[in-house]
């Protein structure tokens, strides 16, 4: 009986002390999810979220926009099944600080942008031990505000975007988690590191979120839901050092059928003036108008074919267009949110997912089972228009 | 020693391989997925022979084939509707390949955005918009023949039997116009030398009447530009006549003939305002001392040197300061079309849209042309042109709150995807494929005479209801009216209750419907203690001392309901206004933080009276225990104010707004022509008679002691019970009302409309006979609805 519970017992610490897979190759994009480009315009934040947990973590890959060279010596290494990034850009423009949504930890992970040396690097410390530097834990914060019986479970967080004060003074994180539906607003302190904020109650799954409009002095933010049909809408103030928030109705589209599958992902257009969300129950892109006062109005919903997921925003010559990634139909459709229609498809690599676009016209899409990003000509006035023009890393 | 395979292995291996081929040279119906994205379907009639019947003949017995758009395919798959088999176009490869449509150098042709059938069944057209071209194919042969076109044309029709037959017509936005395409020698003729019928605008969508004499056509509007009208032509003459489809000031058309369009135009005060006349001349050229400080117009350094306003406007409104505030591109009036004059506050500003294609009756008598947002049909008459207003009280679906709404067309709860039009024994039907996943009926005529609504199911009877109200205080949500204390306001109920002597009537939460589905909106009403009355608010109140008037060059008090007796409160009150909050400790309700955007412990007594409205002022008099009028001459520049009812409640729903029945007339208010006491916004509390106590906690429904003030608007009644507790001595006493206060529920309307559910999204829908077809983009299905029933007869895949 002692020898069995020996045993027992000697297996479980193994489990307890293996870690999770190999070491983190930054040469390779493992499971790309969370994409960004640099408010400069120069380089381009590839997540890799470990999904398979192959890996002793997830990355953050950058990579020059002018050469689309990968920079694997400037990597760093973050928690597992990491998810959506987002670049702060300091007074010149650049992008000077960044973060990682980490499901495995619960808790926002940052870097920031070093651009001393002659090529670009990511700093976040160094725990040590791992070929890829890995974030130290001075640049991770946990999302406040769990509510007080949920504090011990997993919160899952997944989303997250920047914003500012309505009066522009000061910026914010939002992180918002999938599994306690929490929303965190993290208030950015001078040098772009989040410091504690508030939180308010959603509901479980959130994905998703944008900022807004100021809607009578409060800024307005939307965040979308995977699991139940719902964009949520909170107004956000700050007072001095004091950041409050306020949980409104939120949005949902009629529908008579549904598959338990919701929101993915969600944009906003240049003037604030038109919400773009990913639905998935059914297949489709819903266009709100977002009128003066705050109203909403829903102008359509474009159907769309598989499993939509991100979106992005891109100026043309006849207006803005919506980009779109389908997940399981490997393929980029162009909306048209003023004619509520389908321009284009674009066929990409194996489950694309996250989606962003540079100020040069390329559209760079993750694609998650095919371990690449893929760079789609977005420039309506380029011959190469809505064609595959890159591969990161190239097949 | 190894052995072979047995003889009965090899025979089980035979007939394996022989059962697999003998399927595979079948079709099949299996119910798997061979569309990727149809986006559009036409339907073509045969006789069991082959020879084509036309659509206006077919019948059940017809051999019906569909043929679906497949927009991520890039070519046509033929269905038949009878035993849902598909035609494999390619036997060589895997699958059920479409008809792919090829250009000349073997191509296939791009972004294929329309598919009809020809009326006689003789012929499929396929539009290939970046293509330019239109392609005929014959459905017995699968021959095609290319027409080139000379734009990217974005929809065709055909022209009937009328003065251009036989031909289609394809819209080009670009040049505009509508190019001929003439059937007889279809291909033959260059697209560069096919006759076009020039227009105005930008052609988008177009529908022919049946004998072909007339065209209806929508234009699109790109960001930035407001073509929101409709197009008629006459076939043969090529004369166009447009109409408003969107608000005179947002319709891209000089209505008052002065030379000046929209935003341009200085009668248009905003893209909502439906009228381009009278012109009124600016506040720095009008020749009055709008701001009252002794000085007209140029003569006022105020006006600056753009002549925006008398008014010192800090900082200055975003459609004169010099920057390009929604990103547009564009900076300030007159270069950003959302900028209506130099003085507007905002360079955004979303209007209605034309989605999808117009839809003419068979009779060519009405046009119907879908709308967004909100979700409606805007319905004209084809000859004389004129815009239908359903909803007047003199018009054939007389509606009192939509007509009071200003709500002209025909009202949906989701937008239009699909759109087909009907003759019926009785009438004329239409049906709009909706983004909900329905298929509705709606009626056009009976018996000749118009009717323009949805049509409901007979003796299906359902109750409007509401959600479980939600209480909030200060925008901090405090629980729904069956998990709140008595300390705060409720409709008197938490329960669903039948109404007591009023047979098949309940009570929601103390809500009662007034039998007028109709009448009621599916949206969210919001009952706010001291609400601030929607709109009246703003950062440019001028104050003139001598007048004790505060005025706002940018609002219409009187056309947004303020009236005497409400109060002007400052925002962002100076300390001076401030003071400490009088409010026992203990005081109920528990309310935590103080007023809006004040800290705790504070309130701000910069309040006033109105006494008097005018359109652009307040007249004001001090309240007892608030700061001065002195306090606010006191105050430099403009200041941020709100007008709130003052003991009363405002009761705003979010697609109804604020009832009432005020209106300007030159530079005072009155009522309305066409008031109506139903028309309010305001409620009131039932409460004691002054000095007298609560007569219970909580107080009972129909309790004596109360003065009962019920509120009754054109949907439904609810009175406000007062707030209170039971004090230590077992009475029962009264707890203050706080201030936004807010009780809010969502209306579900009881109305059960006619309608096939078909779930996705039912686009591209087609009369057939006695059925509707439409095609599923995201399920990739193919629906026939039986349109006399409305019962989805089948779904093929």
């Amino acid at each position: 009986m002692r020898a069995a519970f020996t045993f027992v017992l000697a297996v479980f610490t193994a489990c307890a002390s293996q870690p999770r897979g190999g070491a983190v190759d930054p040469t390779r994009l493992d499971w790309p999810i969370g994409v960004a480009v640099d408010p400069a315009g120069d380089l381009l934040y590839v997540v890799s979220s470990n999904f398979d947990a192959g890996r002793t973590g997830s990355t953050v890959l950058p990579i020059r926009l002018d050469t689309l060279e990968p920079l694997p010596g400037s990597a760093v290494e973050v928690g597992s099944f990491a998810g959506e990034v987002a670049v702060a850009a300091a007074g010149d423009g650049r992008g000077a600080m960044g973060y990682v949504a980490v499901r495995d930890g619960d808790q926002v992970e940052f870097f920031a942008v070093d651009r001393s040396g002659e090529t670009p690097a990511l700093r976040c410390g160094d725990e040590g031990g791992t070929p890829v530097p890995r974030c130290d834990p001075d640049h991770r914060v946990s999302p406040a505000g769990s509510p007080p019986d949920l504090v011990g479970l997993d919160r899952d967080p997944f989303a997250l975007g920047l914003g500012e004060s309505p009066d522009a003074r000061s910026r914010w994180l939002y992180v918002g988690s999938i599994l306690d539906g929490t929303l965190s607003i993290l208030p950015l302190d001078a040098g772009l590191a989040p410091r504690p904020g508030t939180a308010v109650l959603l509901s479980p799954g959130l994905h998703s979120v944008v900022d807004g409009p100021v809607v009578a002095g409060r800024r307005r933010v939307y965040v979308s839901n995977r699991l139940s049909n719902a964009i949520h809408v909170v107004d956000v103030t700050q007072d001095g050092h004091d950041v409050a928030a306020r949980v409104l109705d939120s949005l949902a589209v009629g529908q008579v059928s549904a598959t338990g599958d919701y929101f993915r992902g969600l944009a906003m257009s240049r003037d604030r003036r038109t919400l773009v969300a990913a639905l998935r129950s059914p297949a489709s892109l819903v266009v709100l108008d977002l009128l003066p006062g705050g109203e909403v109005g829903l102008r359509g919903l474009v159907p769309l074919h598989g499993d939509p997921a991100g979106v992005a925003v891109a100026a043309s010559g006849a207006g803005e267009r919506v980009y779109v990634t389908d997940f399981s139909g490997d393929s980029v459709y162009c909306v048209d949110p003023s004619l509520l229609e389908v321009v284009d498809r674009i066929p990409v690599d194996a489950g694309p997912y996250g989606i962003t676009i540079s100020g040069t016209g390329r559209a760079f899409v993750t694609a998650f089972e095919d371990h690449r990003i893929v760079v789609v000509d977005v420039d309506e006035t380029s011959p190469t228009w809505h064609q595959v023009v890159a591969r990161i890393p190239s097949k | 020693m190894r052995r072979g395979p047995s003889r009965i292995a090899w025979s089980v291996l035979f007939a394996c391989l022989a059962a697999d081929l003998a399927a595979c040279s079948r079709p099949t119906s299996a119910p798997i997925r061979v569309f990727r994205r149809p986006v559009g379907v036409a339907v073509t009639c045969s006789d069991t022979a082959g020879n084509p019947v036309p659509v206006s003949s077919c019948t059940s017995s017809s051999v019906q084939t569909a043929w679906v758009l497949d927009a991520d395919r890039s070519g046509l798959g033929i269905l038949s509707l009878a035993d849902g088999l598909h035609t494999d176009t390619d036997a060589f490869l895997p699958g059920f390949n479409p008809l792919a449509t090829l250009a000349g150098d073997g191509e296939v042709l791009p972004d294929l955005v329309e598919v009809r059938a020809s009326p006689g069944s003789d012929a499929v057209y396929v539009l290939s918009r970046r293509g330019r071209t239109l392609v005929r194919v014959s459905p017995r042969t699968l021959e095609q023949t290319l027409q080139s076109l000379p734009c990217e044309a974005t929809s065709f029709d055909f022209a009937g039997d009328g003065p251009l037959a036989p031909a289609a017509l394809a819209a080009c936005p670009d040049p505009p116009g509508l190019v001929v395409v003439p059937l007889d020698d279809f291909g033959a003729t260059q697209g560069s030398s096919l006759p076009v019928i020039a227009m105005s605008g930008r052609p988008l969508r177009l529908d022919a009447t049946g004998d072909g004499t007339l065209a209806f056509v929508t234009h699109d509007a790109p960001d930035g530009e407001r073509l929101g009208y409709l197009s008629r032509v006459d076939l043969a003459t090529g004369t166009e006549d447009r109409l408003p489809l969107l608000p005179e000031c947002s319709d891209g058309l000089d209505d008052d003939g002065d030379g000046w369009t929209d935003h341009e135009d200085s009668g248009c005060e905003g893209p909502d305002d439906d009228s381009e006349d009278p012109d009124r001349p600016g506040l720095c050229e009008d020749g009055v001392d709008n701001d009252a400080d002794g000085r007209v117009d140029a003569g006022d350094p105020d006006c600056g040197p753009h002549g925006v306003s008398e008014f010192p406007l800090v900082p200055w409104p975003a459609c004169a300061n010099g920057r390009d505030d929604d990103g547009d591109g564009l900076a300030d009036w007159p270069a950003d079309p959302d900028c209506y004059g130099p003085a507007f506050l905002d360079e955004g500003s979303p209007a209605p849209r034309t989605v999808g294609r117009p839809a003419v009756t068979p009779d060519g008598r009405f046009v119907y042309v879908p709308m967004t947002p909100p979700a409606a049909i805007a319905v004209f008459e084809a000859t004389p042109l004129r815009r239908v207003d359903v909803n007047a009280l003199d018009g054939p679906s007389p509606n009192v709150l939509l007509h009071r709404l200003g709500i002209r067309d025909i009202l949906l709860t989701s937008p239009v995807v699909g759109l087909a039009m009907v003759q019926g024994e009785t009438g004329t039907r239409a049906f709009a494929g909706l983004a909900s996943g329905q298929v509705l009926s709606i009626q056009v005529d009976e018996a000749g005479e118009p009717v323009h609504r949805p049509e409901t199911e007979d003796g299906v009877t359902v109750a409007s209801s509401t959600s479980l109200p939600v209480v909030r205080v200060r925008g901090a949500r405090v629980g729904t009216l069956d998990e709140v204390s008595s300390e705060y306001p409720t409709f008197g109920s938490n329960l669903v209750a039948p109404v007591p002597g009023v047979a098949d009537q309940s009570s929601y939460y103390g809500v009662t419907f007034g039998g007028r589905p109709e009448q009621e909106l599916p949206e969210t009403w919001r009952v706010t203690f001291e609400g601030v009355v929607p709109g009246a608010a703003g950062e440019t109140g001028f104050y003139d001392p001598g007048a004790a008037t505060l005025r706002d060059p940018y609002r219409d008090f009187c056309t947004l309901g303020v009236e005497p007796g409400d109060h002007v409160v400052l925002t962002s009150p100076p300390a001076v206004c401030l003071a400490s909050d009088p409010t026992p400790p203990g005081a109920c309700p528990e309310v935590a933080g103080g007023p809006d955007g004040l800290p705790p412990g504070l309130v701000n007594l910069c309040e006033y009276r109105v006494a008097d409205v005018g359109p652009d002022r307040l007249v004001l008099e001090e309240v007892a225990g608030g700061r001065g009028l002195d306090v606010l001459a006191g105050l430099p520049g403009p200041v941020p104010y709100e007008v709130r009812a003052a003991e009363a409640w405002t009761v705003v729903g979010s697609r109804s707004g604020f009832l009432h029945n005020r209106v300007s007339a030159g530079d005072h208010c009155e009522e309305r022509a066409d008031a109506d006491l139903r028309f309010t916004g305001r409620a009131d509390t039932s409460l004691p008679p002054p000095g007298a106590p609560l007569p219970s906690c909580p107080v009972r429904e129909g309790a004596s002691g109360i003065v009962w003030s019920p509120f009754t608007n054109p949907a439904f009644t609810f009175r406000i019970f007062p707030p209170c507790r039971t004090g230590e001595d077992l009475r029962a006493e009264a707890c203050r009302l706080v201030r936004d206060t807010e009780v809010s529920f969502g209306v579900a309307q009881g109305r059960a409309f006619r309608v096939a559910a078909t779930g996705g999204f039912p686009v591209g829908l087609q009369a057939v006979g006695s059925r509707l077809v439409a095609v599923d983009p995201v399920f990739g299905a193919v629906h026939v609805v039986d349109w006399g029933t409305m019962t989805l007869l089948q779904t093929l895949y």
